[in-house]
Order: C-alpha cells, then structure tokens, then sequence
C-alpha cells in the first residue's frame, strides 16, 4: 500500500480510506459492504461494515475512527468498541487511525481490538467466519508535525509552560497556566495535551491539571530544548578569569542576562569549579563589551547564548552577589544538554532541587 | 626569605624582595590554578642606600648563610635548610665590570657577596613596603620590607625570559606564568600607569623601554607568541593552557596599548 501524500482530513475519509484498504486485500469471494445496523448503535459509533464470507456466513465490524491514538488511548477505545460490538450480531471492533505506533498495535493486539491505520498497518482477525488479515505500514507517523497535536515540547510556548509548572508549585486551571505562561489558549492547550499523553499531567476534576513530577517533565523538556540548540551561542574570553568577570558584570548596569550552567549551579550545589561561564543574554556583542569579553576560538572560557526563546529571563534569581542566575529549573535543564561534565552536575542540582523544594518553588 | 631579610635588617633600605615571593604577595589574590610552591628568595640590592656595616657577606654568614656551592656564583646563598637566597644589583648600579663580570662591585662589599643582573632597575623605582608573612604558616614571623611592584616585577621577568631565549633549557614556564599573574591581577590602566613613571624616571626609563619591546616581540602578538606559550604550559594538567596562553597575549597586547 502506498501511502498517500496528505493525511486524511476527516473521519469520513479516514474510514473510507480503511474500507477500501480492507477491501482490496480480502481473498478472493469474500465481500465488504456498510452494514445496517440498530439506529442507536449506529450513532454512537463511526461505521460499521457487513464483512461476508463466500460461504454466506458473515460478521459486523464495528468501526472507531480516530486521528491519532496513543498508548493510554488504548483501553478507553477497547471498551467503548466491547460496549457496542455486544449489541451487534456477531460483531467485531475495529480501530481505525490516521496513524497508529508499534507500541499502540501491540496494545490493540492485546486486547483483541482489530485495526487498521492510513499507513497500511492492518491487522483484523475474525473467528467466526474465519479471516485473518495482516498488512505492515509506516512504523513512525509521516503526517506528524503538519497538523495537530504536536508531538514535542519544542518552541517557546512549550518553554513557558514547562518552566511555569517547574517553578510554581499547586494545581493549575487551563486558564491560570496560559496566563501564567504568556501563551496563548490554543497553544496552551496543546502543550498540555502533550503533556497529557505523556502522562506528565493528569486533568483532575473541574477541569484542573496536575502535575506529579515537575522533575520528569524537566526531563522530557531537556529531549526538546538545549542551551546550544535553542541559542544562538557565541565564544569568548574573559582574560582576566571567571571570578574577574563575575564581579565585573555585577557592577555593570542593565543588560539583559541570566547566568546559566555550572556557575548557576555552585549557587545551590557545587560541584567542580567552572571553567567556563554559561550567559543568556539578548545581546552578546553589547554584552561582551559591558564586561571586556574578546572574542575567542579556542582558550574561550565564556559562551554567550542569544536564546530564540525568552524563557531564560524568566523568575531568574539575583544572589548575594548581585549576580543574576537563571532560574534552577532552567539551570538544571541546560546542563544535562551540556558538554563534558554537565550533565553530572544536572544530577547533582536536580539532587538539591528534589531536598529543597521549598526553597526555589515560589510557593 | 624571611632568614634573608633578617640576615640583612641592618641594610633593610636596601633591599627590596623580587622574585615569585613579590609576584605571590602582589597578586596573591589572582585566581590562578597553579600553587605557590616556591622556596627561592631572590632580592634586589639598592646600593645608592647600602651601608658599609655590617659587610653583606658577613651578615649573611653571621646568619647562615653560606655560598652556594652548587651555582658557584656571585650572589648566590643557601643555610644549612637548603633555602636559597640570591643577592642582586641592578647592573646600571653594579660598578665597573668586564662584559663577563658577574659580581656586582659595590666597596667596600665583597665582590661575591652580590651578582650584577640586567632589568632590576625598575624595581629600585617602583616598590612599597609591605609586611612579609612566612610562606610556612607555621612561622609566626612577619617584617616589614620593600617590595617590588607589579610593573617592576614585569619588567624584571620580561628580562629573565628574554635572555635565556639562546639557551632554551634554562626558560623556566614558571617565570612566564608570574607575568600572567601580574597582567591578569591589575586592571589595565593601573598597571599602565605605573609603567608611565617607569619611563619617566631616568633610573629605570631604559630598562623598562627595553621590556617593553621584548613584550611586544615575546607576548603580544598572539597565544603562539613564547611567553604566553611557556604561560599557558605551565598550567598543562592543572589548569586550563589555551586560555591562558590566550589571556596573557591579549593582556600584554591590552598594556601595549594603553601605553601606545
């Protein structure tokens, strides 16, 4: 089966799309036409199909379309297709998807839900009239990324969610988080769905969300965003060393920064002196002349980052020092995508963050 | 070193520390990775302010000090601990001498008892007195002495460097490493600034011209250039030798300039 250059658009091509697929691979005698059904069952479900054999003996498949179904889809279609297929004679359930995973099919297989995606994975086993259908299609989705939902925690509204639920601790409303954020309602929606299926927040009543690890949905967060990858990050040298700098920049005036890395991170837990400073801030060249950075190739011991997203800047803490670090939940996510020993130190700072939540979640 | 400065506390006026010791207590709170390890005392000699009593020589044997039988040359004493002390006279200061003298000839001193060395003039010029703590924390004694002064010890070690460039082997990366303590501890003008009256002062205004254009030859034009090399090879293993090496050529370039 090839697959088609446009996902389908609707249920209704979905299943046509399904039928037609079905159709072409049944053997030789054996028909499929729409079924008539009771009139109540058949509101409630997508479609049903009259599946015949060439001896006269026959099934109902009970059809349930869906664009995208994950994992923990799985038992709410199974028993939403179990609660129709009893009211049919001799009925068969049938997921139909726009696109469904390895991990899904094996689930289905599992539960006895037959299936058949866009892509061409099919698998429908019947036991009365006998039939075994079996067809292998995509294994990652082709359409994914062009239509909703999204698939990653990418991009700045996703930024400012993870950060928000990280930083502030409490049940949210859809509401208070997309104006906690700053983004907008339908992006907010998104990402909360993402974080949904990842099964990082659970919608509680009254429409509330939780969240049960803010440490794990850092984590997801650290697969899609980086200091180097969502920056543009420039090198330089302070001759005169870190600690000259440091001081430096907290007797300069107002530019935009927020201190990130392994110097943030000796705030809260020290772990190796640094060797390099990590800076966020909107202007490097500016930056790098407040604070007499040259710029520096090899023996560079700064990295200036231009973040494509501001969520750096956001609930940065200023130390004792006078020094503006970015938030811990910022910091901690930076070094565990960082070089050489960051991500040690991620462990180390997530560690402190784990004993001290009281002391950086704004309560 | 502190044997040394109270060997010599009648001549106190005299003498001014230079050396790793004078580059330790002006930069001391420089954030280098490299440790204070250094036993050696070298001190400078004013002879303009050195008195005739006590002898040099018998102070520093009166003290225990005895002349070093390893070097073999003017200047050079060790006591019985093995600490070494070298005594040093700035040459425009050391008398008449032969191109191959060695001793600094200041009667009615005996001519061993000091060594004539190029480029200290600049440290009779710019030095303050400072209290002198034992490297060994557990010596409780202190005194007061001059101490050369960051531009001074620049100079002093530019010169070092630059005459045992013909004889590699005796190119010590420590020496080049004390320059990049002193450029990244002081802020550019400061240490500029102090150059100025190096230049203006006729004791030390050649000396100090002259080492600057070995700087501008040996560290500024770039982190290849041999003291910013031999800098940042000193740090091999325990610090960081790019930075370094870089951060010495920009800083010397950064003087350079402020002088320009």
């Amino acid at each position: 089966m090839t697959i088609e250059l446009n996902p389908p658009t609707s249920s209704v091509e979905l299943v046509r799309r399904a039928s037609e697929a079905l159709a072409a691979r049944l053997p030789a005698g054996w028909s499929l036409r729409p079924a008539t059904i009771d009139a109540a069952v058949d509101r409630g479900v997508d479609a049903a199909f009259d599946l015949a054999a060439p001896d006269g003996r026959s099934a109902v498949l009970i059809i349930e379309a869906k664009n995208v179904a994950e994992v923990r889809d799985v038992p709410g279609v199974v028993r939403q297709i179990a609660a129709y297929v009893g009211q049919v004679d001799n009925g068969y359930g049938v997921l139909v998807a726009r696109y469904l995973s390895p991990q899904v099919r094996s689930a289905l297989t599992e539960s006895g839900v037959s299936f058949v995606d866009a892509t061409g994975n099919i698998r429908v086993e019947l036991s009365a009239p006998g039939l075994y259908l079996g067809d292998r299609g995509a294994d990652a989705d082709p359409w994914r990324g062009r239509g909703r939902p999204r698939g990653t925690l990418k991009g700045a509204p996703a930024a400012r969610i993870v950060r928000a639920i990280a930083d502030i601790p409490g049940e949210w409303t859809i509401r208070e988080l997309v104006r906690g954020a700053g983004v907008s309602t339908g992006t907010g929606y998104r990402v909360i769905d993402f974080l949904e299926r990842e099964d990082l927040a659970t919608r509680e009543e009254r429409g509330r969300i939780a969240v049960p690890s803010w440490e794990k949905v850092l984590r997801r967060w650290s697969e899609d965003y980086s200091f180097v990858g969502d920056s543009r990050v420039t090198r330089w040298i302070a001759p005169r060393g870190l600690e000259a700098l440091l001081k430096r920049i907290a007797q300069t005036g107002p530019v935009d920064y927020a201190i990130t890395g392994t110097v943030a991170a000796a705030e809260w837990a020290e772990y190796a002196p640094a060797r390099a400073a990590a800076i966020y801030t909107a202007d490097a060249e500016s930056a790098a002349a407040d604070w007499g950075l040259r710029a520096a190739d090899a023996g560079a011991n700064v990295l200036l980052a231009e973040p494509e997203i501001d969520v750096p800047f956001v609930r940065t803490v200023t130390n004792t020092a006078g020094l503006r670090l970015a938030a811990p939940s910022q910091v901690v996510v930076d070094l565990m995508t960082g070089p050489g020993r960051n991500p040690q130190e991620a462990e180390e700072l997530m560690e402190w963050m784990k004993n001290n939540e009281d002391s950086w979640r704004a309560g | 070193m502190l044997d040394a400065l109270e060997a010599l506390a009648e001549h106190r006026a005299a003498v001014v520390v230079i050396g790793a010791q004078a580059v330790y207590l002006r930069t001391g709170r420089a954030q280098v990775a490299l440790a204070e390890a250094t036993k050696d005392s070298d001190l400078a000699i004013d002879p303009r302010t050195l008195g005739e009593d006590p002898r040099v020589e018998a102070a520093m044997r009166a003290a225990g000090f005895v002349p070093d039988p390893r070097h073999g040359q003017p200047g050079a004493w060790v006591n019985v601990d093995g600490i070494p002390v070298d005594l040093m006279v700035p040459e425009s200061f050391a008398g008449a001498g032969g191109p191959n003298a060695r001793g600094a000839r200041v009667p009615p001193h005996d001519r061993r008892a000091m060594r004539r060395a190029r480029g200290l003039e600049a440290t009779l010029v710019d030095s303050t007195v400072e209290k002198v703590n034992a490297l060994d924390p557990a010596d409780p004694r202190s005194f007061e002495a001059r101490v050369a002064g960051p531009a001074a010890l620049l100079v002093a070690k530019t010169y070092k460097i630059a005459e045992r460039i013909d004889t590699p082997r005796r190119l010590v990366d420590k020496d080049a490493h004390d320059m990049y303590r002193i450029l990244v501890a002081l802020e550019t003008e400061p240490l500029a600034e102090s150059f100025r009256r190096l230049l203006a002062d006729p004791i030390s205004a050649s000396t100090t011209a002259h080492a600057l254009e070995e700087i501008a030859e040996l560290a500024a034009p770039g982190p290849q250039a041999l003291v910013p090399m031999m800098a940042g090879r000193a740090e091999e293993g325990i610090g960081d030798p790019v930075t370094v090496a870089l951060s010495t050529s920009l800083l010397a370039r950064d003087l350079l300039t402020a002088l320009a």
